[in-house]
């Protein structure tokens, strides 16, 4: 196990070197950051002074250099429009993310266990069949529509809640919602057919050959081994997470990193676009490797 | 009569034999009704200029905001207006266009370069297996927004970069589900005798192993037309998409955004376009698989 861990970690300092090296190369691929300044006013003195002040004079290499060595001292650059180090702007935003994206998580990841595990239970009734139907509605509906959908019956038709921003509790209620509905249906179905599997296997009957009330028997043998499945789906999921959260604190005009990111990619703002990406990057992979160990935890046939 | 009871799966299967059976299909409300939809999606999308009522473009200053020809306005908008003037379903029909040709792009794009990469790593196995199943991990983990978003800002919001933009990402699946159909197949009979005469492995990856993937492959194609789309809107809704004044369902949607108390239209019809279409691509997938390859629950 310590010694697979080490080897995880190799990989994902490798992993991260490629994706530092993709962006770098993007960056440069796609013509002279300099250029996107010029107006028609500007000199070729100034813009040479820019590219100097920019270090993009020197030779690719070297700029590769500068830009990880950046990284690793966590120093991501300065926005272009704001000018303003990226680190200070995604710091201030990701408190609001990070309240939003946890609360949508517990509440959409907590749904999709109890309601797969009714469904599972409850085959091919009324329930069943309500909660498949939800399921596939969560698919297929876009989530930036289902949240405007919801402003317009909770805030403009019936006055309830706020439209947009944050401030109270009130201001929580439509994103929370929102992000857990498009968060549930993926889960949901795979803890429904994960959970069928199991209630077919040999131990499920012998627990209940044994005589275990009913109810241990779903929510704690069953459960347990149907929860397997699921975790293998958990950086996908995650992957759902950030980026329902980045379409929906648009719709909701919430100041979190997502809003951030896409403001940065309306003004073009380089930098922050590509800080936010390589910090989500990192992650990212950070959780696919708790996931690979939290997979060895709970289901010890697999040894890595 | 020995026959039939040998190959029960004959009788299960079809109910008729002929014509007969051929005309089931359109018995099966699953089947048609989501085909139905996606035969519109391509009319609308192939006929645009002869279907819709006005140009999709055209601004009209004194026709703002009407509303749909059901909610008091008049019948010749019938779904309304938006703020400039330009009529909603003239536009829907026209985002269509953007809809469909993202989508099928980036299904041929994806699907060839993600079966490719799932055959070589299933048949081969070893080294390049592992290096392609560790990329495709980290592929399927990654936002694919935040990509998107990374492109729009180097190269432009444009069609090109929407497709890229999807497909950089999207092979992820096919490699994964291929690999594991050619994981099943490699030391399968007919493979093990192909080897023993002598055929070369791209011989045999190419005309032994395919034509055995191509019904997953289909059945994976089917259903991700509704993630595409979604996806595709989704970028364009956020403004890292097909640009404006081009008409696509996502940016309609986020142009009704700031009128949702006045002009509910503007956002409302786009993104019902968007849910009827990826319900019927993920619907006929569905039913695609269970007619194919009922063993691919999990996709």
């Amino acid at each position: 196990m310590g010694r697979q861990l080490i080897i995880r970690l190799i990989q994902m300092a490798v992993s991260l070197l490629g994706m530092s090296l993709l962006i770098f190369v993007l960056v440069r691929a796609s013509g002279d950051p300099v250029d996107l300044m010029r107006t028609s006013t500007s000199t070729d003195e100034e813009i040479a002074n820019i590219r100097a002040q920019w270090g993009l004079d020197k030779s690719y290499p070297e700029q590769y250099w500068v830009f990880v060595s950046g990284l690793a001292h966590g120093d991501l650059g300065s926005s272009l429009i704001q000018r303003r180090p990226v680190t200070t702007m995604i710091g201030e935003a990701l408190p609001n993310s990070v309240s939003l994206s946890v609360l949508a998580f517990v509440l959409g990841i907590g749904l999709a266990l109890v309601l797969g595990v009714l469904a599972a239970t409850r085959r091919d009734t009324w329930l069943d069949n309500g909660v498949k139907f939800l399921a596939i509605l969560g698919q297929a509906l876009p989530g930036f529509w289902v949240a405007i959908v919801a402003i317009y019956i909770f805030s403009v038709q019936f006055r309830l809640l706020p439209t947009s921003g944050v401030g109270g509790p009130a201001n929580y209620v439509l994103p929370v919602l929102t992000l857990a509905f498009f968060l549930m249906p993926g889960m949901l179905r795979l803890v429904r057919s994960s959970m069928l599997d199991v209630l077919g296997s040999e131990y499920v009957k012998l627990a209940r050959i044994k005589g275990l009330p009913e109810r241990t028997v779903i929510w704690k043998h069953a459960l347990r081994n149907a929860l397997i499945a699921p975790l293998t789906a958990a950086g996908a999921i995650f992957a759902g997470l950030i980026t329902g959260a980045v379409i929906l604190e648009n719709v909701f005009a919430w100041p979190g990193v997502g809003r951030l990111l896409v403001t940065a990619v309306s003004g073009r703002d380089f930098p922050v676009v590509q800080g936010i990406t390589i910090m989500v990057a990192v992650v990212v992979l950070l959780i696919n490797l708790l996931v690979d160990i939290a997979y060895a935890y709970v289901d010890p046939r697999i040894r890595f | 009569m020995d026959i039939t009871i040998a190959r029960p799966e004959l009788v299960v299967e079809g109910s008729g034999t002929g014509s007969g059976r051929r005309w089931d299909i359109f018995l099966q409300l699953n089947f048609c009704i989501p085909m139905a939809v996606l035969v519109l999606l391509i009319v609308a999308a192939a006929f645009a200029t002869q279907v819709s009522p006005y140009d999709p473009l055209q601004t009209s200053l004194s026709q703002r905001l009407q509303p749909p020809a059901f909610a008091g306005g008049t019948a010749g908008h019938v779904l309304g207006t938006d703020k400039l003037g330009r009529d909603v379903l003239s536009r829907i029909i026209f985002g269509a266009r953007v809809s469909l040709s993202v989508s099928l792009l980036v299904i041929l794009i994806t699907a060839t370069i993600g079966t490719s990469l799932g055959i070589l790593g299933g048949y081969l196995g070893g080294f390049v297996d592992a290096l392609l199943m560790r990329i495709t991990d980290i592929s399927l983990a990654f936002p694919f927004i935040l990509l998107g978003f990374l492109l729009a800002v180097t190269l432009g919001p444009s069609v090109t970069t929407v497709v890229l933009a999807i497909s950089v990402l999207g092979w992820a699946p096919y490699a994964r589900l291929i690999r594991g159909e050619v994981l099943k197949l490699r030391n399968a009979d007919f493979v093990l005798q192909a080897r023993i005469i002598g055929c070369s492995p791209l011989r045999i990856m190419l005309t032994h192993i395919f034509p055995n993937i191509v019904n997953p492959l289909l059945i994976l194609s089917t259903l991700s037309v509704g993630l595409i789309i979604l996806v595709e809107s989704a970028l364009s809704y956020l403004g890292a998409g097909v640009p404006p004044p081009t008409a696509t369902w996502g940016s309609m949607v986020s142009d009704g955004r700031g009128l949702i108390d006045t002009a509910w239209w503007i956002s409302f019809f786009p993104g019902l376009a968007i849910g009827m279409v990826v319900l019927s691509g993920n619907f006929l997938g569905d039913w695609l698989r269970d007619r194919l390859d009922p063993r691919l629950r999990q996709i």
